[in-house]
C-alpha cells in the first residue's frame, strides 16, 4: 500500500450526449483517456491548464465525484473509488477538498462566516468542546493570514474577494484534507489581490497538501505550480515540470497558447497575427487523427490517420507531448 | 505611437464627472470627480480593481447610467458637444454614430431569436439619419462589409448566436460597434471571458480597426498584460478616482502612485519565477471615504498629510501625471519622490 500514489486516474474518459435537432444523439467528449498520478510525498501543486471546453472542469468534477466516468478509474491510496465502501468514501469526502472559482456564490449571504466552520465542525465532529472549536478555527484562518475577530462575525458582503477565497482555503485546510482540487480559484479575484491566496497554496503544499490548480492562466501555473498538464479538447497535449513545459513548450498547441499570453511590457509585443480556422466544429467520439490538426502549423498526414500518443521529449522521462514531431526524436512512443 | 501633444486632437474629454449610486445608508461615489482627454486615434486604458468604477465611468460617458445611479455633475465634451446639456433624441443620434458601446460580456448581449445580419441591421437602422437611409442591397453589403472587417466569413450573416464561438460573437459585437464609423468606441472588459488564443485574434482586430478606422477606443479591463499589447495610455482608477494617467510604457517603467505600482508588481510574469508579493488591506465604505487620500489605508507608504489632504493630479514628467504627495514640485520645476529624498538626507 505505501507504494500506492495518493491519487491514481487511469485513462478516464467522460462522454456527454447530445441531442441533435433532427432527432439522433451524438457523443461529444469532454475528457479522453486522460491518465494523471500524484504522489503521497512530497506534496505537490499539479496544474490542469487549457481552454474553455478543454475538460479542465469536467476533470475536477470527476475527481469530486460530482460526476460519473464513461470509463476508467478513480484510484485514492490504493482504491477504486468506483468500489470504494461507506468508510473508505468518507476518509475520502473529507481528504479531498474543493475551492472554486467563484468567491461570491458559494457563500449562504444570509449567514455569518462562522457558520462557514461551524457546519464543518458539526458534520465532521471535529472538535469536543465548543473552546476546541474556537482554537481549531482560529488555527485555520491564522494559516491562510486572517484572525477570527476580523472575518468570523462579518457577512460575506462585507469581505473581498481575496478573503473570501482565502477563508474557503481555510475551511479546507480545518479538515487536514491530503489533497484539495482548486478550480479556477484566482480567476474572480482582483490581480492585486491573487498573490495573498496564490500565496496560501504554496504554504499548504509545504504543509504537505497536495493541489490539483485547475486554471486557463498559464502566468499563475508559472508562478507556484510543480507539474503541469495542458489540455486540448479532452486529450493531455503536453505534460511536465511547469518550468520546463512553459519555457520550451513542444506540441504546436502549447507553443501558440504559450505566445499568445499578453506579455506585461509594452516592448514587447506580439510577433505576427495568428488566425482560427472558420470552422469550429464540436468534436465528436468517432473524430480520428490529432485534434489539433486543423489549427497546426506543421501538420502532417500522418497526424488524421491517428490520434498522436505522448512522447518523451528529448531525453526526459518527465516531460511529454502528444505530438508525431517527437516520434522522430525517438524510435518508439513510451 | 503618439504625437506630440500641440497635434494631439481631442475627441472626448470628461470633466469631473460624478455618478454616484443611492443607497439606504447614503450614495456610494462610484466616480468621484474624474477628468481625462481621450486624443484622436489613440487607445486609452482604464484599469483598476472591480467596484473601483471604471465601468461605471464609460457608462457615464455613454449615459446609459440607470437608477439608482445618477449622473450628480460633470461635463462630457464629444467633438465640442456637451453631452450632458443636450437633448435625449440629439444624444440617441450621436450615440451609436459618434460613441460606441462593446459591452461587458458581449457575447451574452446578442439576441438569441435573431440572425447576426437583423442584429446589425437593427442597430444601423435605428441610429442611421433619415437623409441616410440605406437600401436594402447597400444594407446587405454594408453587413458583409463590416463582418469581412472583423475578419468573419460570409455565412454567418444569416446565423444566428448559438452557431458561433465566443470569439466569434465577441467579433460580431465589433462589427456592430464600428457600424455607423463612432469616433469613440468604449470596449468594456471585451476581451476578458475568452480563452487566450481568441483573445489575441480579438485584439488583433480592434487594433487592426482603430488602424484603418483612425477610432479612438477606451478600453476597460484589468489584464495588465493585455495593456501593455494593446494601448497606448493607461488611466488606473481606485475607489472613483483616478490616481495616475501615464503612457504604457511610463507606466510600465516606472508606475508612479502607489497603487499603480501594486497593480504593475501583481502582474504574474510567464518569464521568471519571482516570490510573490502579498498586499493587504480593504477598501474604505465607498458611502464614506476617509477625508484625504483615497488609498491611505491600504497605501504603504501613507504620510500625515495623506489622511487630511487630497492630493492634487500632477505632471510629473511628460506624459505622466500622477495623484500623490510622494511626489513634490521642486523649484527647478521637476518633481522630487519624497521617499528617496528622505533617505538622502
Amino acid at each position: 500500500m505505501m507504494s500506492a500514489p495518493l491519487l491514481q486516474i487511469r485513462n478516464a474518459t467522460k462522454m456527454y450526449t447530445q441531442r441533435a435537432l433532427d432527432g439522433g444523439t451524438q457523443q461529444i467528449v469532454a475528457l479522453q483517456d486522460f491518465n494523471l498520478e500524484i504522489a503521497h510525498q512530497p506534496a505537490t501543486i499539479t496544474t490542469i491548464a487549457g481552454e474553455s471546453g478543454s475538460g479542465k472542469s469536467t476533470l475536477a468534477n470527476i475527481v469530486l465525484g460530482f460526476t460519473g466516468l464513461t470509463s476508467g478509474q478513480i484510484i485514492y491510496n490504493g482504491v477504486d473509488m468506483a468500489h470504494a465502501n461507506a468508510r473508505q468514501r468518507l476518509d475520502y469526502r473529507r481528504e479531498v477538498q474543493a475551492v472554486f472559482q467563484d468567491p461570491f456564490g458559494v457563500y449562504n449571504p444570509f449567514y455569518r462566516v462562522q457558520h462557514v466552520f461551524d457546519m464543518v465542525v458539526k458534520n465532521f465532529q471535529l472538535a469536543g468542546s465548543r473552546q476546541a472549536a474556537r482554537d481549531r478555527i482560529e488555527e485555520s484562518l491564522n494559516v491562510v493570514g486572517l484572525y477570527g475577530e476580523d472575518v468570523l462575525r462579518k457577512y460575506p458582503h462585507q469581505l473581498s474577494g481575496g478573503q473570501r477565497q482565502r477563508i474557503m482555503m481555510a475551511r479546507a485546510y480545518m479538515l487536514q484534507p491530503r489533497l484539495i482540487i482548486a478550480d479556477e480559484p484566482v480567476s474572480m479575484v482582483d490581480a492585486s489581490l491573487r498573490a495573498a491566496i496564490l500565496d496560501v497554496m504554496m504554504r499548504l503544499r509545504d504543509n504537505g497538501i497536495s493541489f490539483l490548480y485547475i486554471t486557463h492562466d498559464l502566468s499563475t501555473a508559472y508562478q507556484i505550480g510543480d507539474q503541469i498538464y495542458i489540455l486540448y479538447q479532452g486529450t493531455i497535449a503536453e505534460h511536465g515540470d511547469t518550468l520546463a513545459v512553459i519555457d520550451q513548450p513542444r506540441h504546436p498547441y502549447v507553443q501558440l497558447l504559450v505566445s499568445s499570453v499578453p506579455v506585461p511590457d509594452p516592448a514587447v509585443r506580439w510577433e505576427g497575427t495568428i488566425e482560427l480556422p472558420s470552422d469550429e466544429k464540436m468534436r465528436t467520439a468517432h473524430s480520428v487523427g490529432c485534434r489539433f490538426y486543423p489549427r497546426c502549423p506543421h501538420r502532417m498526414e500522418r497526424c488524421l490517420q491517428a490520434a498522436p500518443p505522448l512522447y518523451p521529449v528529448e531525453h526526459s522521462s518527465s516531460h511529454r507531448a502528444a505530438c508525431f514531431l517527437h516520434d522522430a526524436e525517438q524510435a518508439s512512443p513510451v | 505611437m503618439i504625437p506630440e501633444t500641440s497635434e494631439r486632437k481631442p475627441v472626448l474629454e470628461v470633466r469631473d464627472l460624478r455618478v454616484y449610486y443611492e443607497t439606504p445608508k447614503g450614495d456610494v461615489r462610484a466616480v468621484d470627480g474624474i477628468d481625462f482627454t481621450l486624443y484622436e486615434g489613440e487607445i486609452l486604458g482604464m484599469v483598476g480593481e472591480s467596484g473601483c468604477g471604471k465601468s461605471t465611468a464609460a457608462m457615464g460617458v455613454l449615459q446609459l447610467i440607470v437608477s439608482p445611479g445618477r449622473i450628480v455633475s460633470g461635463e462630457i465634451i464629444l467633438n465640442g458637444i456637451d453631452l450632458l446639456k443636450i437633448s435625449e433624441q440629439h444624444l440617441r443620434q450621436l450615440r451609436w454614430s459618434r460613441l460606441a458601446l462593446i459591452p461587458q460580456g458581449a457575447m451574452n448581449s446578442l439576441n438569441p431569436t435573431m440572425r447576426i445580419s437583423q442584429q446589425i441591421e437593427d442597430v444601423i437602422r435605428e441610429h442611421e439619419l433619415k437623409e441616410q437611409r440605406l437600401s436594402k442591397v447597400a444594407m446587405k453589403a454594408r453587413i458583409l462589409e463590416l463582418l469581412q472587417w472583423v475578419g468573419l466569413p460570409e455565412r454567418i450573416y444569416s446565423m444566428f448566436p448559438h452557431e458561433l464561438s465566443g470569439g466569434m460573437k465577441q467579433r460580431v459585437c465589433i462589427a456592430i460597434a464600428i457600424a455607423l464609423n463612432p469616433s469613440v468606441i468604449i470596449a468594456d472588459e471585451s476581451t476578458s471571458a475568452l480563452d487566450v488564443v481568441v483573445q489575441r485574434v480579438v485584439a488583433q482586430t480592434m487594433l487592426k480597426i482603430k488602424q484603418a478606422l483612425g477610432v479612438s477606443m477606451i478600453m476597460i479591463g484589468h489584464d495588465m498584460g493585455l495593456m501593455a499589447q494593446m494601448v497606448d495610455r493607461i488611466v488606473v482608477m481606485y475607489a472613483g478616482n483616478i490616481v495616475e494617467i501615464a503612457t504604457v510604457e511610463h507606466m510600465f517603467a516606472h508606475p508612479a502612485h502607489p497603487y499603480a505600482q501594486m497593480l504593475i508588481d501583481a502582474v504574474p510574469s510567464l518569464r521568471e519565477r519571482k516570490p510573490l508579493k502579498v498586499t493587504q488591506g480593504i477598501t474604505h465604505d465607498p458611502r464614506n471615504p476617509p477625508p484625504g487620500c483615497i488609498f491611505q489605508l491600504r497605501c504603504p507608504f501613507v504620510m500625515e498629510r495623506c489622511r487630511t489632504e487630497a492630493p492634487a493630479r500632477q505632471e510629473i514628467r511628460p506624459g505622466q501625471e500622477v495623484a500623490c504627495h510622494l511626489y513634490e514640485l521642486q523649484p527647478d520645476g521637476s518633481f522630487n519622490d519624497v521617499r528617496t529624498s528622505a533617505s538622502d538626507s
